[in-house]
């Protein structure tokens, strides 16, 4: 199959370059790993209170209904790069893509199939309110044993199990990387008390909790009375290797902090901060719509342990030079975005790697240090939704830019 | 797409047909960045042309088109731009395809918040960065004496990053001065862009001292010839006095202020004003309300150098999409007046988000810019507005509003979804929670008639729900803000008629909240539990 461009990752970056690619007229295809698309934004709930709070999570459902008209624009889910190779000026690439899914129209989400999966996580939903998809990379029908217990259970006869994988090879002109972020993992800060203290989540899982609009399996909604927000975990941390602002961490607890007292009136939330960042334009306005919503204490926990009522309990240098410590109901980790290593075949050129470690230039420039080769989205640097549809913008200017010269290139 | 069907369109007079289309764009604001924008578009077969102010510099390229002057008015739509400048001779009426609002920022000086405007050590950021720009080497030999310098950053209102990479960079030249203490007095660090946190964890640990201060800010007291700056320390919190040589304040940052004629030109502007785009994330890059407008950096909000540079691209990009559609006339469905029935209220013209509709001799719709909303249609009180698609038009003027009636069943309970929210979050409802109600597809919320509503009652349907995009995230502004209103007036005339009024319920959702329309409909469903349908009663035949 030939293409103009290759786009390996189906999260909002991806997603956004195909579409602006395509209203360039550019052929493209893109590469999922995963059997759902969007990546991490799937997983994000919507923040709007009675008003939109600008998260830019419908982005994607945005994206996804207009690429559904699009002419010129190829999704794989469910494939990996198995080889990767460059020939004059051209890219070719072997594509593997597993065929076992789960037949939408014809599951009722009755639930049998994930009972007798022998895998944990063979069988996901990417959010609670998703459709249900079968992970080719856990499935052990995909991995060559003779597993079909979740077929033969079936009532609805919704899943097909495929033992074969297809193979498409694609010659691309351009490559575009957008493999997006690894959240940090919060369980490395063990005084934070994660996996370890119960009532302590990220803002990760807060969000993707939030997204079914209940919070039941967690904690009564009337019993959701103090909720504690830690900024910077895992961003502004060189001890960690993360030397930088993460960028959205304080708009994310701002926006899922007034979320919760939407949702539960009675939830009285207090942000733990070094700084706070400017998120969003005229943030003055916003930040003290803030103050008032929330309490901000410039501190950073040095603890969180399980209190005596089993709550989890922060510790802290408090504002008058004494040593602090309060119980709350929730706490949560505002973890930071990290690097994300682009799972590449090793003849893949190598890429640049920039002054904060992630992939790609230091610039907002999306070149990726090859000739063809770009890198856009979240694993070029910390980048929130909107950041990242703006930049596949730029990515697709480049790539046309790029394209352009290519063929002026044959044709002399 | 369907070329034949446009020309016979365009052959019925049914739209304004342009004689010719523009490709000269008009570029506000002749900084380094007006000028990458007029080299590109340049390069890429657009004409361009830079316009400044009386007051602004004469931008140093020479091969390009300047006009120096005032903007009194802009009229018209893409492809057509009809822009009134004064110069310092004449009233000149020139004809532009696009305009691009590249403005540099405008910077406010904060000095006078301190009580210290005008005071000779006391410089504004901008200012002091300049003259270390271009004191070069000769700054080595500190002829100034300068020992200690105190920089006031984020307070009185907060700043940009921009604002702190400035900053830093103004630190990294001081380094090179042995003798100079640098302190940096504000509320918070702004280290959200790449390589920034690292820049500043460097001064910090070479010798520039931060206080951060959280209620209490510092304050500049002039003794003789000396300033003083009055602070609590504040992790000591103990009342301090520091005497620096010179004291350097950061700027607010606004948008130029020249972009009135823009915004007047496009009536859902005063939302976002004094930003041309709104702040919604429906508007990615440089797009704004209306189509051929395009707003880069600080007429967006946007004061980063990041931002800056990836707008110069998104306009390309921009002019790049509304190309074809300006050459090929592709039909979509477009708002059309009808000119018989039209009284000259101009509701239209007032309210359409997107500018669409212009006014000569009488309201005109430009089908390039209508993104068919459906707000002219429902608002014009002489029902003298519809949606026609190519030359098609929907067949009953019963459902002028609906198009493409979508899914599947006609249920006792009708939904309306807006195509940007409702719809896509309904495609993630699982079928059988959808298994007796029908939806119907609109392109905004905001094109749903009060009337309509009625008559959808009158015909039978049990219960009606409405869903449109959370306010601040429509992508017609107050489409469905005004969706609201409506549905709330149809509930008062149901209520009136002796109908439970909430049969009708009115939800906002995005895209991803398919449970707050399962919700709903549970809601509607309980409300209307096994009631049959019900006889309109004939005094109000639903036309009210």
């Amino acid at each position: 199959m030939k293409k103009d461009v290759l786009i390996v990752g189906g999260g909002i970056t991806g997603l956004s370059l195909s579409w602006e690619l395509s209203c360039l007229g550019i052929n493209s295809i893109l590469v999922e790993k995963a059997p759902f698309l969007g990546g991490h934004v799937s997983q994000f709930a919507c923040k709007a209170t009675e008003t939109c709070q600008k998260c830019g999570a419908c982005l994607l459902e945005d994206c996804l209904s207009k690429l559904a008209g699009a002419e010129c624009s190829d999704i794989l889910v469910n494939s990996t790069i198995d080889s990767f190779r460059e020939a004059s000026r051209k890219f070719n690439a072997l594509i593997l893509q597993r065929q076992s899914q789960v037949i939408n129209e014809k599951c009722d989400d009755c639930g049998l199939c994930s009972k007798v999966c022998p895998v944990e996580g063979a069988l996901l939903r990417p959010s609670l309110d998703s459709r249900l998809y079968i992970s080719n990379n856990k499935c052990l029908k995909s991995l060559g044993i003779q597993c079909e217990a979740c077929a033969q259970i079936c009532p609805q006869g919704a899943i097909e199990l495929a033992e074969k994988t297809k193979e498409i090879k694609i010659e691309a002109s351009a490559v575009a990387v957008c493999t997006g972020f690894t959240p940090f993992d919060a369980s490395r800060k063990p005084r934070l008390g994660y996996q370890r203290v119960p009532g302590v989540l990220t803002t990760l899982e807060l969000d993707s909790l939030l997204r079914t609009g209940n919070f039941e399996p967690l904690l009564p909604a009337d019993e959701l009375k103090s909720v504690a927000f830690i900024q910077c975990v895992g961003s502004r941390d060189a001890k960690s290797g993360a030397n930088y602002c993460s960028r959205i961490c304080c708009g994310v607890s701002i926006r899922l902090a007034r979320l919760l007292k939407n949702k539960y009136p009675q939830a009285e939330s207090t942000i733990f901060y070094m700084d706070t960042q400017t998120f969003e334009r005229e943030f003055d306005k916003t930040f003290g719509q803030a103050q008032n919503e929330m309490t901000f204490v410039r501190a950073m926990p040095a603890e969180i342990r399980s209190g005596e009522d089993g709550r989890p309990e922060v510790t802290y240098h408090g504002n008058d030079d004494t040593k602090q410590k309060v119980a709350f109901d929730l706490v949560i980790l505002s973890i930071g975005i990290g690097p994300r290593d682009p799972d590449l075949p090793r003849s893949f050129p190598t890429l640049w790697n920039n002054r904060d470690g992630f992939i790609g230039s230091d610039d907002i420039d999306v070149s990726g240090g090859h000739p063809g080769i770009f890198v856009a989205g979240a694993n070029q640097g910390p980048k929130s939704i909107t950041d990242c549809v703006s930049q596949s913008i730029l990515a697709a200017s480049q790539i046309k830019k790029y394209l352009d010269r290519v063929k002026m290139g044959e044709q002399l | 797409m369907n070329r034949r069907v446009t020309e016979s369109v365009f052959l019925k007079g049914n739209y304004r047909v342009r004689d010719q289309i523009s490709n000269r764009a008009l570029i506000l604001g002749g900084d380094e960045y007006g000028i990458q924008i007029a080299d590109l578009l340049k390069r890429n077969g657009f004409e361009a042309t830079i316009f400044v102010g009386f007051r602004d510099a004469h931008p140093s390229s020479p091969t390009l088109d300047v006009i120096k002057g005032k903007i009194e008015k802009i009229t018209g739509f893409i492809g057509d731009f009809n822009v009134a400048i004064r110069t310092s001779t004449d009233l000149h009426e020139i004809r532009f395809g696009f305009i691009i609002a590249a403005q540099p920022a405008h910077r406010r000086s904060k000095t006078s918040s301190f009580g210290a405007a005008g005071l000779n050590k006391v410089y504004n950021l901008s200012e002091f960065k300049q003259f270390l720009d271009s004191s070069g080497r000769s700054l080595l030999n500190n002829d100034r004496n300068w020992r200690h310098i105190a920089f006031f950053f984020d307070l009185k209102g907060s700043s940009e990053v921009s604002q702190f990479d400035i900053l830093l960079s103004v630190l990294d030249r001081l380094e090179m001065l042995d003798q100079v203490q640098s302190y940096i007095f504000t509320r918070n660090v702004k280290v959200a862009s790449g390589g920034l946190e690292a820049r500043y964890r460097y001064h910090r640990q070479h010798g520039v001292v931060f206080f951060k201060f959280d209620e209490t800010e510092p304050r500049i007291v002039q003794d003789g010839k000396n300033l003083i700056i009055e602070f609590v320390e504040p992790l000591l919190r103990e009342e301090m006095e520091l005497t620096p040589d010179i004291i350097v304040i950061d700027e607010i940052l606004s948008p130029a202020d020249s972009l009135e004629p823009i915004l007047n030109l496009i009536p859902s502007a005063h939302v976002s004003a004094p930003y041309l785009q709104p702040e919604s994330t429906r508007f990615n890059g440089v797009e704004t309300q209306k189509a051929g407008i395009y707003a880069v950096g600080p007429a967006r909000g946007a004061f980063d150098q990041e931002s800056l540079k990836a707008d110069v691209e998104a306009v390309m990009i921009s002019l790049f999409k509304a190309m074809p559609q300006l050459s090929d006339f592709t039909p979509k469905l477009v708002a059309h007046v009808d000119h018989d029935k039209c009284t000259f209220c101009l509701t239209c013209v007032r309210l359409c988000p997107h500018g669409a509709i212009g006014f000569h001799s009488r309201p005109e719709v430009d089908p390039l810019s209508c993104k068919a909303c459906g707000v002219c249609v429902v608002e014009c009180p002489m029902g003298a507005i519809e949606m026609r698609c190519g030359d098609v038009v929907p067949p009953t003027t019963e459902k002028p509003l609906l198009y493409g009636a979508g899914f599947k069943g006609h249920g006792r309970i009708k939904l309306f979804l807006c195509a940007r929210s409702g719809l896509q979050a309904a495609s993630r409802i699982n079928s059988s929670l959808l298994s007796d109600v029908e939806i119907c597809e609109l392109t905004c919320a905001g094109s749903l008639s009060p009337n309509f509503l009625l008559k959808c009652f009158r015909d039978g349907v049990a219960g009606i729900i409405v869903a449109g995009c959370f306010k601040g995230n429509c992508a017609s502004i107050y489409g469905s803000t005004l969706a609201d209103e409506r549905v709330a007036q149809v509930s008062r005339t149901l209520e009136q008629a002796g109908i439970d009024p909430k049969r009708l319920e009115f939800v906002y959702v995005a895209g991803n909240t398919p449970s707050l329309i399962v919700e709903a409909i549970f809601k509607v469903k309980g409300r209307v539990g096994d009631l049959n349908q019900f006889q309109f009663p004939d005094s109000h035949d639903g036309t009210t």
